[in-house]
């Protein structure tokens, strides 16, 4: 990469190469961390934002520099950002990581103390719970059927299943269990795990899975259904972190150990639905443990919240639009002349948006110089980009008729001349629409950014989602919607300055 | 040797057919050749050779004794001037901005190139005030002799016309036939001219140069292909041109 950004930027006038630098220098604010501060990951889930909550909050106590990426994405994403030095610390479970880092299935801790050890990863003591996976179903309909273990459903197969996707995929998930206890039900939904509560309360589903310390199971008085055949492995919470940490940080991380309880776990995963705020429930641990509080909480107001959320998505849409019209427009220009070289082009760029974004996230996401990061985010908005930019250019230039293509050349004109006076700005009303579609596209997209811990509006649309609050995923999902119609707006003014007005008769 | 572009024994394909097949032709300075045939008798690829927008196959094309290549093309088209049937004018650029494409891009002196315009406005009789309109705010007729004098712009030694009065309707067809009659002969210019008319033929050429399937067959005065047709096809062409008055 760096490479072949120093071989293209000699051939740049000074003005060009100050322009690079300057969208350099935007992205730099999200690529760069001070070297002290610890870098503390969680899934998408509330225990896990909560744990991470309560991790930063230990290590900042021990005058650690923390910054906590919230929701960066599931298993594969932490475990990846975790080795890549993305992120330095996350909350895991043994089970998940004999079962799904590892593939050791039920290795005993010290296996996996030695095999984590081996990839410059260590692993605290637990800490104090083990949060398995066990299926549920509501209280009135399991007791109406008279339904207690797993084994139970047996007899049922008629009920409705809504299980999550890392649940139907996991090695430990829905299909061993489904041999191991013969349960053939005639349907089996994927379904997001927050919204998967709601149809259950709904009935629309009879049983789901769920984590045996989830807040819900409290909230709506389901019952859990007994692990008669113990199939499911111990997920004991632990914090996986770097070797390279500083020993006073993980000092920090393990003084944690057989410091919560399940019950305690609930009712903190409780009081983080029921405040939508992570760091009061590590408040409330700290405040119970250790009575002082060091440093007082204070919570963000919305405004600065929807600011911060409005700019860091201006940004990834923004420098990834830039970047799409640099590589873009030469693209297109060399695509609409059409041959192999210009079908390589549209072909390579319409291939890139079949991928769906979240799967092109989660294959950047491993590669070096990627990681969980805005960098990564934008590079994904960049390649999407593309292809409005390059197609629309392309077809501009070639729906040039060809009469005023020879006048051109019958003028005397060089084929530079002819380029920049003539075929662009006939090209110009195409190459703008394309634009738009791309920017619109961006402001879209961009709120899955926040799956990498990137930011942006995506941020409250996917607490809300795991909260299952729809307050919170409005407050990203408006905004989200407002800033598509404005770009619209913007470009469509654009329009009137960009395109001559000959064109526009 | 007076003759400004020579064609010796030019042939040109378009896949299997020939568009030109051992064409021989001379323009004459300061004449106004006609060049006239059936739709497909390869007329307008003639004048596309001279502009270099295709290539011959075989045979050689000289204009004032250089060779027409890829090396002297794009001197050549700096004294060429092109005109075609519906003006080629760039809707993106005022019908002034039109004009000083060229001699700007070639660094003409600004006050030169104003000077230019007003001669050519008064020539070819267009109004100064449609100079800032663009192309689709003229009428037919306007945009045409707006891309006549954006032809005429450098003194080109050689006007190439393509079927330029093809689009308009009579009337205005007429007032642009005379207009550039006169024209021409004010300016001696030598001009290539492209019709399937033979009227327009007759009235504008001092000379004409019949053609089909991509052979000239007859040169001379519209009286020389009357009197005397080199055969069959000739005597048809012109008798099946007959005008109004004969009917």
């Amino acid at each position: 990469m760096n490479a072949g950004k120093a071989s293209w930027s000699r051939d740049l006038s000074p003005g060009h190469r100050r322009f690079l630098l300057a969208v350099a220098s935007l992205l730099l604010p999200a690529t760069l961390v001070s070297a002290d501060q610890v870098i503390i990951g969680s899934k998408k889930f509330t225990e896990s934002y909560v744990l991470a909550e309560i991790a930063k909050r230990s290590l900042e106590n021990a005058g650690v520099k923390v910054e906590h990426r919230q929701g960066v994405g599931g298993t594969i994403i932490l475990w990846e950002a975790l080795r890549g030095g993305g992120i330095d610390v996350y909350p895991e479970y043994t089970g998940t990581i004999a079962e799904e880092m590892l593939k050791e299935p039920g290795a005993s801790i010290a296996q996996i103390r030695n095999a984590l050890s081996a990839q410059g990863i260590a692993m605290t003591d637990d800490l104090g719970f083990n949060n398995t996976y066990a299926l549920v179903m509501r209280r009135d309909r399991s007791e109406q059927l008279g339904l207690k273990t797993i084994s139970d459903l047996r007899a049922h197969r008629e009920l409705k299943f809504g299980l999550t996707h890392e649940f139907l995929e996991r090695r430990d998930g829905w299909r061993p269990l489904s041999e191991r206890y013969q349960v053939a039900p005639s349907e089996v939904l994927g379904i997001d795990h927050a919204l998967g509560y709601s149809a259950l309360v709904k009935g629309e589903i009879d049983v789901k899975d769920a984590y045996s310390t989830d807040a819900k199971i409290g909230d709506y008085g389901l019952v859990t259904l007994i692990d008669d055949l113990h199939f499911f492995p111990q997920y004991k919470a632990v914090f996986l972190y770097r070797k390279t940490l500083s020993s006073q940080a993980a000092h920090a991380l393990n003084e944690l150990s057989n410091s919560i309880n399940e019950a305690r776990m609930i009712r903190l995963n409780s009081e983080a639905e029921r405040t939508k705020n992570y760091a009061v429930a590590a408040q409330q641990f700290f405040g119970t443990t250790y009575g002082a509080i060091t440093t007082p909480f204070v919570s963000e107001t919305f405004r600065n919240k929807l600011l911060r959320w409005v700019t860091r998505h201006l940004e990834l849409a923004g420098i990834s639009l830039v970047l799409a019209i640099i590589v873009g427009l030469p693209l297109g220009i060399v695509a609409s002349r059409g041959g192999a070289v210009g079908h390589a082009i549209l072909g390579a760029t319409g291939v890139i948006q079949t991928i769906p974004s979240l799967a092109l996230l989660a294959l950047l996401v491993p590669l070096p110089f990627f990681g969980i990061s805005a960098r990564t985010a934008i590079v994904a908005l960049f390649l999407y980009g593309l292809l409005p930019i390059v197609r629309n250019t392309a077809t501009g230039l070639q729906d040039i008729p060809r009469p005023l293509r020879e006048s051109a050349i019958a003028l005397g004109l060089t084929a530079g001349q002819r380029l920049r006076k003539i075929f662009l700005p006939l090209a110009s009303r195409s190459t703008l629409a394309g634009i738009k579609t791309s920017a619109v596209i961006n402001i879209g997209t961009a709120t899955l950014a926040a799956l990498i811990g990137a930011g942006g509006l995506g941020e409250p649309i996917i607490s809300g989602l795991n909260l299952n609050d729809h307050v919170t995923i409005l407050e990203g999902a408006i905004p989200a919607a407002l800033l598509a119609l404005l770009v619209q707006f913007f470009f469509d003014l654009l329009d009137r300055v960009l395109i001559p007005r000959g064109l526009r008769l | 040797m007076n003759a400004l572009v020579h064609f010796r024994d030019v042939t040109k394909r378009f896949g299997d057919d020939f568009a030109i097949r051992d064409a021989n032709l001379e323009i004459e300075r300061g004449k106004i050749t006609a060049l006239i045939g059936p739709s497909g008798c390869g007329k307008s690829t003639i004048l596309r050779l001279i502009v270099g927008l295709v290539t011959a196959d075989t045979g050689e094309i000289q204009f004032d004794g250089e060779k027409i290549a890829a090396e002297t093309i794009m001197k050549i088209r700096r004294r060429l001037g092109y005109v075609i049937q519906d003006g080629g004018l760039f809707p993106h650029l005022t019908a002034r901005h039109n004009l000083t494409l060229q001699p700007r891009l070639f660094r003409k002196r600004r006050d030169e190139i104003e000077k230019r315009i007003m001669e050519l406005c008064e020539l070819t009789k267009f109004p100064g005030s449609g100079l800032d309109r663009y192309p689709l705010e003229l009428s037919g007729g306007q945009r045409q002799r707006v891309s006549l004098m954006r032809a005429l712009m450098l003194s080109p030694e050689l006007l190439l016309l393509d079927e330029p009065f093809a689009a308009l309707d009579p009337l205005v067809r007429m007032n642009l036939q005379r207009d550039l009659k006169e024209i021409c002969a004010r300016l001696q210019q030598t001009v290539l001219l492209v019709t399937h008319d033979l009227a327009e033929a007759a009235f504008l050429g001092n000379e004409i140069a019949l053609m089909s399937e991509g052979q000239i067959i007859q040169r001379g005065s519209i009286a020389d292909l009357r009197a005397k047709p080199a055969n069959e096809f000739v005597r048809e062409f012109v008798s099946a041109q007959r005008g109004l008055v004969q009917l």
